[in-house]
């Protein structure tokens, strides 16, 4: 009987790995056999491969921001084509060496928004991958906000301070507004920084921010889901087909990457926290839910 | 005055940077208000505790269930600032969860506390009443 138990229960993996069997399109054997028997070059299997990636037909998962760039493609990568193509290793261990290949920079992917190659520094903050600014460019103020979309806190701020720091301050031409995320309390936040910025595609940034703001309900409870975030993108009325590629397929991963590290590069710790960098790229640092009136003074103080 | 001065910096309505501030919200009030309950009742519960322990030799069991309430109404709402992200970069995914639940459930958890507090205040209350009794008989005689 137990020996009947353990059969059934060998039977049952190797039927689950048939059912994942299906990751890679069985053509692409062909190509990986005569790639590893030398009958095509390596730039046209590589060449393939990319468009198969870059087109979404195969999936990988790849840290792009810890590349370490090569040119040499390792030989167990070859190997490894011509056992899958023969039949010998599954589609994840070839899919292993495709990662690497990506990871090494052999195959370029195309992340559809790559993080901005044009800098925008402001008082040492790079705010090159941020959302938009909120008031006039040219003020000579700019108050930078680190926060997290799911940090009560931030919410509060932005919900009942933010007001009269905007009357006073940004309408008035005398400070420009940016949030830049700092997303720190679970995969939500995370998902939510990047739907900010998949709503920023499509000229809805502002308004995006806004109903995360209203629909705020807690931390890791479902309200910034990634089904919940795409749902606020269909009630403003924004391409819920664009949106989606965009969330799913983590477009805008990079630029919230990019904006954590910039946070961490200069000490935030907790959300939220404030900079106000004066005209001549002097700053201050303000941290928690402080009152408009401390940046009011601190405004005063620098000019 | 010890657990209200950290509670409520930690809790950003005590501010050192960049200017000496002690701000409340209109929107914090009612944190603000349970942080005072908490705080007070601790107090209470922590020196009549202490008193039983050191001159009346009583166990330590209702001295914990005050230090428990305590502890979660101070815990509760340990979101954002310096906690949470020591929460998390400590314990980690734990760490994760423990902040999402003290923010998710911060009222109730302080009602929750409060609602320890008090009842452990009434118990050694009681009990005091008992122990510190005069034997007036013993006088007479």
């Amino acid at each position: 009987m137990n020996y009947f138990v353990i059969i059934l229960g060998i039977m049952m993996v190797f039927s689950a790995s048939d059912v994942f069997a299906q990751e890679v399109p069985s053509w692409i054997k062909n190509n990986a056999g005569w790639w590893s028997e030398g009958s095509i070059g390596d730039s046209d299997f590589l060449n393939g491969i990319e468009f198969l990636i870059n087109e979404k037909i195969i999936h990988v998962e790849v840290n792009l921001l810890e590349n370490k760039k090569s040119d040499e493609i390792p030989s167990w990568i070859k190997n490894n084509a011509g056992w899958w193509s023969e039949g010998s290793i599954g589609d994840s261990d070839f899919l292993n060496g495709i990662e690497y290949l990506v990871s090494s920079g052999i195959i370029s992917i195309n992340t559809n928004n790559e993080i901005s190659s044009e800098k925008l520094i402001i008082g040492g903050f790079d705010l090159s991958n941020t959302g938009p600014f909120e008031g006039e460019h040219n003020a000579l103020y700019t108050i930078i906000m680190f926060s997290d979309h799911q940090c009560e806190k931030c919410v509060n701020w932005l919900s009942h301070e933010k007001k009269i720091v905007t009357e006073n301050l940004i309408d008035s031409g005398i400070a420009k507004f940016i949030v830049v995320d700092y997303p720190m309390l679970g995969e939500d936040s995370v998902s939510a920084a990047e739907a900010t910025y998949c709503a920023q595609e499509q000229g809805n940034y502002f308004e995006y921010l806004s109903v995360l703001n209203k629909k705020y309900a807690g931390v890791q409870n479902g309200w910034a889901s990634l089904d919940a975030l795409v749902g606020y993108a269909k009630g403003l009325g924004l391409n819920s087909d664009d949106f989606e590629k965009c969330l799913f397929w983590n477009q805008q991963a990079l630029r919230v990457d990019y904006n954590k590290k910039v946070a961490l590069s200069h000490g935030v710790v907790g959300t939220p926290t404030f900079f106000i960098v004066g005209p001549d790229g002097q700053s201050e640092k303000i941290v928690g839910t402080q009152p408009p009136m401390i940046f009011e003074m601190v405004v005063k103080e620098m000019s | 005055m010890g657990l209200f001065l950290p509670l409520i910096y930690v809790t950003e309505y005590l501010f050192f940077e960049p200017y000496f501030l002690f701000y409340v919200a209109e929107y914090e009030i009612l944190n603000f208000l349970s942080i005072i309950v908490i705080c007070a009742l601790t107090g209470l519960v922590l020196s009549m505790s202490i008193y039983r322990i050191k001159f009346l030799q009583a166990s330590t069991k209702k001295l914990r269930s005050g230090l428990l309430g305590s502890i979660i109404g101070a815990g509760a709402g340990a979101c954002c600032g310096g906690i949470g992200v020591a929460l998390i970069s400590i314990f980690g995914a734990v760490g994760g969860v423990a902040t999402s639940v003290l923010t998710n459930f911060e009222i109730p958890l302080r009602i929750i506390s409060i609602a320890i507090l008090v009842f452990t205040y009434f118990m050694i209350v009681k009990d005091l009443n008992i122990e510190c009794k005069v034997k007036f008989d013993k006088f007479r005689d």
